[in-house]
This record gives structure tokens, C-alpha cells and sequence, in this order.
């Protein structure tokens, strides 16, 4: 990516990764998607599972 | 192999550097910044106050156990300095810290131009200030501060007064900051490597924080769900935990050490991978058996998370049960073992200097494997039964979280220092701080081996008068180690306000692409990627 | 504050500890094997493991050190380029586990008779409070608290001036100890009213964690008459500290002289009521 590029200053930093490679980006996007779904599944399947499960 | 050849000739330093920073100034600059250099040292920066904060809070727990009796705070004040300390050590300092380094030299390690996500990066690093203050904040409430332990056990964590909302949301934010640093390593490491940086390729420090991150989304959405459940228990009239209502207080035990355990490892992991650096550059030998290091860190973080009962020998659980944690616990030593002799033999033959890096890993190998062998004896059942929540333990998790993950924070500060700065730093003042750290490190905390073993409980303010001489020699131990630090921020502020320039590669035997780049490391590296042979 | 007075001589022992015979005596360094055959199982367990862990660690330690001395670039060491072998890392994954299975199998057997409750002669249930004991005789009707001793109670307030090494067994002593017949398997079941304690007897190597709603078994035969002290090992709050455990064994003869005299106060006690 050349310094030429007019770029968002605020937004300098975020978009120069995704800038460079958008599919990249775009599949690291998605993969963090996933993985925070499925850390929030763990956790509010886990709260289930004990309800229902745990030992009485 | 973790060396690598790198070409250079693709990313010059020779034409632009993107050394500008574009953004706004002042404060607003790092309240907005996304850049990856910038929230590390944001990290680290709120890791140090942290460390003060949380070792003030030791200090007065060493000051009223310095001779018996009470002299300076009642006991419920006592017990919230022990849970908030080891709180704010534990969530505040230690894993801060380790995602300032992630931060900084993940990316710089596998070729990245930035961290995957830098907007999510930004939000995780600044939920921690807020949740720490809240967790302070509980503190200055009525009733007092959280004083049930920073293991949270119900039922008596739900006595806890007006602090206890704040609290448990202070560790809610915790651990979705940490969730979301945890998902932003993994993201960029299986993203983000540059061309020919295979996985096998990788530097250890970045394999470790791989792993670790891992953990990280097994563990802390159980912790997330234990605290939520503390939270309905005591507004919403559930009873998961309470015996009254039909539930099961050992079931916290379990959710909390289903995570706890793991956590553990989620501490040590990184200063292994720091270790793992530095002990190859200053021994100037390739790290030996690598690929066993790496299978060896997954061993342990997979045996981590079916180990978590040893922390509840005396809980009541079957025979069947405590064979098989006490079995499962004694198979950890064995990856364990592999990575002290790999370091080991990483030293053996090479060709030695001592800088203050090295000092601090040698250190961190000497008295983390004491740590070790304590936590060998603790996992033999029957001889639990007595050190169970005794000062034995509290010496043996010392040991491996001071003079193993603190000493890795340490080791890893100094050794990164010139990078991060561009000066190298004052190596007498860095000498001087490791001697004081270790001298008193032991100090501190040896005699209360023995302390335990002579049957003194944890988590008393006072104690029976046989047990005086040797609290008195951890306390001066404890005044000494919290003193020396000051000579730590010291070392550091003289590094960053100037010093010798620093070359880039540092160190004599430094290899690995965080090196290739100019010291300081500029605003913006590897935009273009370089190609790893 | 009173005991300002004793600093400087405390001092002066830790730092001649290394010379000064008399200042170890008082310090105690290790385990003590106990008055019952289970805790000194445990004891041995305990010095067997030690032993391995310094033997392990002096060959450890023994090869870093030797490193250290040997191969510094200020000497002059080269670099070797060697970077694996399989052979060694081999050695040294299977050498380790077979140690740990020899550990694994006195601990395994110990913990099998530890957890063997069969045979008891006198059942004894053990509530812990905020912060104190009850022990319940169940079979015989006695049932009464264990609190702090009064003196302990008035000298660890905050800012007493009561100096805590004028008061005997400081924080080691009750109003009313368990009492228990010398040579006799006594079952202790345990359990908590309010939050979590533990009930811990270091002589006895018992330590038995007391829950709301759980019923714990835990057991102890003890050889020696004596009394001996323990502390409630688990966190309950303000006056975790304040809650010790004292144990009397006694002949026979004696235990039953007590119990009676304890069945006339409890029965008359209940009549009051």
C-alpha cells in the first residue's frame, strides 16, 4: 500500500490491514465472528446445561 | 524451526516507513487508536499501575501478618485486600501484560501489518481501565469490599454487601475484554502470518499466545457463567448454588476451577513463550527440540482442562474421582518436565552472556520448577489433605506466578525494551533490579513453605504465636520486593525519555522478523509482507 | 503494639538463625508425623515425594548450574549447532513417568484406606458456624459449641494491647474441646450451617471440608492421649481465623467420666428449655 492513498485519519490505522488484502480481512472478520459466537454459545449453553442438568 | 531467514529486500526501510501517525492528538490519540504498537504499550502501561496497585494491596496484607495480633485493619478489611489483590493481579496485571506483548510482537513476529481486528483490539484493551476501577470503586462501599476470595465461593461470596453487583460486573468486563483480546490473536495468527511463515515456522512466544488464546475462549465463558449464576442467585431467586433452594455449592467449586485451572495456564503459557525467546538468543543456540516445546505447551493446555478438581481434594469427592485428578494432575509434570530440559538443553553447549533478560529467564527456570515440584507434591491426594489451603500453597502458587509469570512479564520488558523504545536500557539499574527481585522473591516466600507445613491456614490476619518469626522474614521480604520495584518504572522511564541507540537487531543472537525492522520499531511495519524462506 | 519490645530480639534471632542453635528449636520446618497411623502415612508421603523432588532437582539444578559456569561466551564457548534428538527427548518424557507411577501407587493406596469409614466406634457429627464449632455426639445425646477461648477472643481485637504471646495456645484454644477416647475409630461426619468451613486436625491428618447440604465423612484413630490443635481451613468470612479446633484424647475411662457429666448438663439444659 503506497502513502499516496487518501485515507479516513481517524480510521488510518483499521483500514491500512484490511486496505491490503480485503479477502484476507474479510475471512479474519468472519473467523472472529465465529469464534465470539461460539464462546457466547459456550456461555449461555453452559448456563442451560447447569439448569437443567446440574446436580440437584 | 523457530529461526528464520527472512528477505528484506521486499519491505524497505529504504523507502517509507509510514513512521507518521495520521490520527488525532493528546488524549484522543490513544483513546482512538487502533494501532497495534500503540494498544500494547496502552496494555502495558495499564499492567504497571496495576502491578502497584495490586503489590500495595500485598504489602498491607504483610504489614498486619508481620507480628501477631491486630495492629492496623480489622479482618474483614484483611480479607477484601487478599481477594482484590489477587484479583487485580491475576485479571489486572499478569494477563494485561502478556496482551501488551501479544499486541506488540505478534504481529511483528509472523510479518503482519497489524493486528486482524484493530477496532475490536481498541474496545478490549479499554474495557480493562473501567472494569478496574469499578472492581477498586467496591472497595470504598458499605459493607466493604469482595472479602470471600478471589475463588468467589458461594455461599459466602453472596454475603458480600453493596460491593457485590460491582464486583461481579467488574469480572464480567474482565473477561469479555479478555474473550475479545483471545479472538483477536487467534484471528490474526491463523490470518495474518506473512508468505512462507508456516505454523511450525512459528516464533514460540507467538505459538504459546496461540494456545493460550485458545484457552482463553474454553475457559473464561465458564467463569462468565459461574458469576452470572452468583448474580441470579442472589437478585433473581434462583438457587444453582445454594443448598437451601435445592442447589449444590460445590458445583460453583467446579464451574469456578473448570476455569481457574486453565487460567493458570493462561498466565504461564506466554512467559514460556517469552522464555523460550530469550534463553535461544542469549545462549545464541537454536531452541532445542522445538517441535517437542510446541507439542509439549499443547499437552499442558489440554491436560489443563481436566485437571481442575485437585483444587477440591477435601470437597468430598469420590475415590474414583480423586484418583483420577490426582492422576491426570501428576501426568502434567510430564510436558512440563519436557519443556524445563528442552530450556535446558537449549543452554547446554551454547555460548552464555547474562544480560538482564537472560538473568530474569535463568531465574524464572530455576525457581518455576521449584514451583513445580511443589505442585508435584500438592498433587499427590493424601498429602493434599493436609497442604490443602495452608501456606504451602500459597507458597507453591507464588512461586510459580511471581518468579514464573512475573519474572516473564520482567524478562520479557527487558528484553523487548530497546525494541519498543529505540534505547537500550540502563543494564547496571536492570542488573541491580533483578538481584533485589530475586533476593527478596525468596525471601518472601520460602519460609512460608514452611509455614504450611508447620499448619498455618491461608487467608487469616492473625496467627498463633509459633508462627512469628518466619511471617516476620516474609514480611521484610515483601517490604523489599514492593520497594525494588520502583527501580523497575525507573529503569523504564530513563529508557523511554533516551539512552543508547538501540540497532535492530538488539541483541547479538536475536533472530526472527521482530528484529528485522529498525528500533524503535516504527508506527507502521510490514505493510508490505516479507517472505520467510 | 506491646510487643514492639520483642522485635528486636526476634530480629536479632532470624538473622544468627544460621549459628544460633537455640532460635531453630522454636521453628517449626516441616510436617509433623502425627498421633495417628493415617497422618503418618501421610507424613511419609509427604517426605517420600520430597525426597524425589530434591533428588530430581539436584540433577536439574546440578546441570543448569554447570551450564551456567561452563558455557559463557566470556570464557569463550562456541555455540554447538545441535538442535533436537529424538533419543534424549525420548528419555526424558518416559524416565519422568515412570517416577511419577511409582508416586502414584503409595498415594493411590493411602488415599483407598483414608477413605475407608468402615468399622467406626463413636459417630461424631461436626456443624460448622460463623465462627464456631458444634459437635454432636449422635448416639449419645451430647451436643455443644466450641468457641474461641475468652482470653484469645479479648487479646485479637483490633488495637487490644494485649500481647499475644502473654496468652496461652493464642488462637489455639475453645471454651469446650472435642473430646474422644485414646485407640478408637472415630467417624466424624461433617457439615456447615451457613458458608463453607473446613475441619482440619494436622495431628490426625484429617482435613474435611464443611458444607451446607453435603454430609462429609472423614475419620481418625488416635494413638496418643494429648490435646492437640487445629483451625478451620476453609474461608467463612470475617472471623475465619477466630475459629480453632481443639481435640482432647483421653483414656477410656476418662472419656466416659465426661460423658456422662456432659449428658447430665445437656439433659438438664434441655429441661430449662
Amino acid at each position: 500500500m503506497s502513502t499516496g492513498t487518501p485515507r479516513n485519519p481517524a480510521n488510518a490505522d483499521a483500514t491500512r490491514a484490511a486496505a491490503d488484502d480485503a479477502l484476507r480481512a474479510a475471512r479474519a472478520r468472519r473467523n472472529g465472528w465465529v469464534l465470539g459466537l461460539l464462546a457466547l454459545a459456550f456461555y449461555v449453553g453452559f448456563m442451560i446445561y447447569t439448569g437443567i442438568e446440574g446436580p440437584r | 524451526m523457530s529461526s528464520t531467514a527472512v528477505d528484506t529486500h521486499g519491505h524497505g526501510h529504504a523507502h517509507d516507513q509510514h513512521d507518521a501517525h495520521h490520527g488525532p492528538r493528546g488524549i484522543m490519540r490513544w483513546i482512538t487508536t487502533t494501532n497495534h504498537k500503540e494498544i500494547g504499550t496502552l496494555y502495558m502501561c495499564f499492567s504497571l499501575v496495576m502491578l502497584f496497585i495490586g503489590g500495595g494491596m500485598a504489602m498491607l496484607i504483610r504489614l498486619e501478618l508481620f507480628q501477631p495480633g491486630l495492629q492496623f485493619f480489622n479482618p474483614s478489611f484483611f480479607n477484601s485486600m487478599t481477594t482484590v489483590h489477587a484479583l487485580i493481579m491475576v485479571f489486572g496485571m499478569i494477563m494485561p501484560a502478556f496482551a501488551g506483548f501479544a499486541n506488540w510482537f505478534i504481529p511483528l513476529q509472523i510479518g503482519a501489518p497489524d493486528m486482524a481486528l484493530p477496532r475490536l483490539n481498541n474496545w478490549s484493551f479499554w474495557l480493562l481501565p473501567f472494569a478496574g476501577i469499578m472492581l477498586l470503586m467496591t472497595l470504598f462501599m458499605p459493607g466493604g469490599g469482595p472479602a470471600g476470595g478471589w475463588t468467589l465461593y458461594p455461599p459466602l461470596v453472596l454475603q458480600t454487601g453493596d460491593a457485590f453487583p460491582f464486583a461481579m460486573f467488574a469480572i464480567h468486563l474482565l473477561g469479555v475484554s479478555s474473550i475479545l483480546a483471545a479472538i483477536n490473536i487467534i484471528v490474526t495468527i491463523m490470518n495474518m502470518r506473512a508468505p512462507g511463515m508456516t505454523l511450525l515456522k512459528m516464533p514460540m512466544f507467538t505459538w504459546t499466545w496461540l494456545i493460550t488464546a485458545y484457552l482463553l475462549l474454553l475457559a473464561m465463558p465458564v467463569l462468565a457463567g459461574g458469576v452470572t449464576m452468583l448474580i441470579t442467585d442472589r437478585f433473581f431467586g434462583t438457587s444453582f448454588f445454594s443448598a437451601a433452594g435445592g442447589g449444590d455449592p460445590v458445583l460453583f467449586q467446579h464451574i469456578f476451577w473448570f476455569f481457574g485451572h486453565p487460567e493458570v495456564y493462561i498466565i504461564i503459557l506466554p512467559a514460556f513463550g517469552i522464555v523460550s525467546e530469550i534463553i535461544p538468543t542469549f545462549a545464541r543456540k537454536p531452541l532445542f527440540g522445538y517441535a517437542a516445546m510446541v507439542y509439549a505447551t499443547a499437552s499442558i493446555a489440554f491436560l489443563s482442562l481436566v485437571v481442575w478438581a485437585h483444587h477440591m481434594f477435601t470437597v468430598g469427592m469420590p475415590l474414583g474421582g480423586q484418583l483420577f485428578f490426582m492422576l491426570s494432575t501428576m501426568l502434567i509434570a510430564i510436558p512440563t518436565g519436557v519443556k524445563v530440559f528442552n530450556w535446558t538443553a537449549t543452554l547446554w553447549k551454547g555460548s552464555l552472556s547474562f544480560e538482564t533478560p537472560m538473568l530474569y529467564a535463568l531465574a524464572f527456570l530455576f525457581l518455576f520448577t521449584l514451583g513445580g515440584f511443589s505442585g508435584l507434591m500438592l498433587a499427590m491426594v493424601p498429602a493434599d489433605i493436609q497442604y490443602h489451603d495452608t501456606y504451602f500453597v500459597v507458597a507453591h502458587f507464588h512461586y510459580v506466578l511471581v518468579p514464573g509469570a512475573l519474572f516473564g512479564v520482567f524478562a520479557g520488558t527487558y528484553y523487548w525494551l530497546p525494541k519498543m523504545t529505540g534505547h537500550m536500557y540502563d543494564e547496571t539499574l536492570g542488573k541491580t533490579h533483578f538481584w533485589l527481585t530475586t533476593i527478596f522473591v525468596n525471601v518472601t516466600f520460602f519460609p512460608q513453605h514452611f509455614l504450611g507445613l508447620a499448619g498455618m491456614p491461608r487467608r487469616i490476619p492473625d496467627y498463633a504465636t509459633q508462627f512469628t518469626d518466619f511471617n516476620m522474614i516474609s514480611s521484610i521480604g515483601a517490604f523489599g520486593l514492593g520497594l525494588s520495584q520502583l527501580l523497575f518504572v525507573y529503569v523504564i522511564v530513563k529508557c523511554a525519555r533516551g539512552g543508547p541507540k538501540a540497532s535492530a537487531q538488539v541483541w547479538e543472537g536475536a533472530h526472527g522478523l521482530e528484529w528485522t525492522v529498525p528500533s524503535p520499531a516504527p508506527h507502521h511495519t510490514f505493510d508490505e509482507p516479507p517472505v520467510v524462506k | 503494639m506491646k510487643n514492639r519490645k520483642r522485635f528486636l530480639p526476634r530480629a536479632l534471632a532470624i538473622s544468627g538463625l544460621a549459628s544460633a542453635g537455640p532460635a531453630w528449636s522454636d521453628l517449626a520446618l516441616n510436617m509433623t508425623p502425627g498421633v495417628t497411623a493415617m497422618s503418618r502415612e501421610i507424613y511419609d508421603l509427604h517426605m517420600l515425594t520430597l525426597w524425589i523432588c530434591v533428588v530430581i532437582g539436584v540433577g536439574v539444578y546440578g546441570v543448569m548450574v554447570y551450564s551456567i559456569l561452563k558455557f559463557r561466551k566470556s570464557k569463550g564457548a562456541v555455540p554447538a549447532k545441535f538442535t533436537h534428538s529424538y533419543t534424549v527427548e525420548v528419555i526424558w518424557t518416559v524416565i519422568p513417568a515412570l517416577i511419577l507411577v511409582l508416586m502414584a501407587i503409595p498415594a493411590a493406596r493411602t488415599l483407598i484406606r483414608m477413605q475407608d469409614t468402615r468399622g467406626s466406634e463413636l459417630t461424631i457429627k461436626v456443624t460448622g458456624f460463623q465462627w464456631r464449632w458444634q459437635y454432636d455426639y449422635i448416639d449419645d445425646g451430647v451436643r455443644f459449641f466450641s468457641t474461641l477461648k475468652r482470653d484469645s477472643n479479648a487479646a485479637r481485637k483490633l488495637g487490644s494491647g494485649i500481647d499475644p504471646n502473654t496468652v496461652e495456645h493464642y488462637l489455639l484454644d475453645v471454651d469446650n474441646a472435642l473430646v474422644v477416647p485414646v485407640n478408637t475409630k472415630v467417624r466424624l461426619l461433617v457439615t456447615a450451617s451457613d458458608v463453607l468451613h473446613a475441619w482440619w486436625m494436622p495431628a490426625f491428618g484429617v482435613k474435611q471440608d464443611a458444607i451446607p447440604g453435603y454430609i462429609n465423612e472423614a475419620w481418625f484413630n488416635a494413638e496418643t492421649e494429648g490435646v492437640y490443635r487445629g483451625q478451620c481451613a476453609e474461608l467463612c468470612g470475617m472471623d475465619h481465623g477466630f475459629m480453632p479446633i481443639v481435640v482432647r484424647v483421653t483414656s477410656r475411662d476418662e472419656y466416659n467420666t465426661w460423658l456422662s457429666s456432659q449428658r447430665t448438663q445437656t439433659s438438664s439444659l434441655a429441661q430449662a428449655q
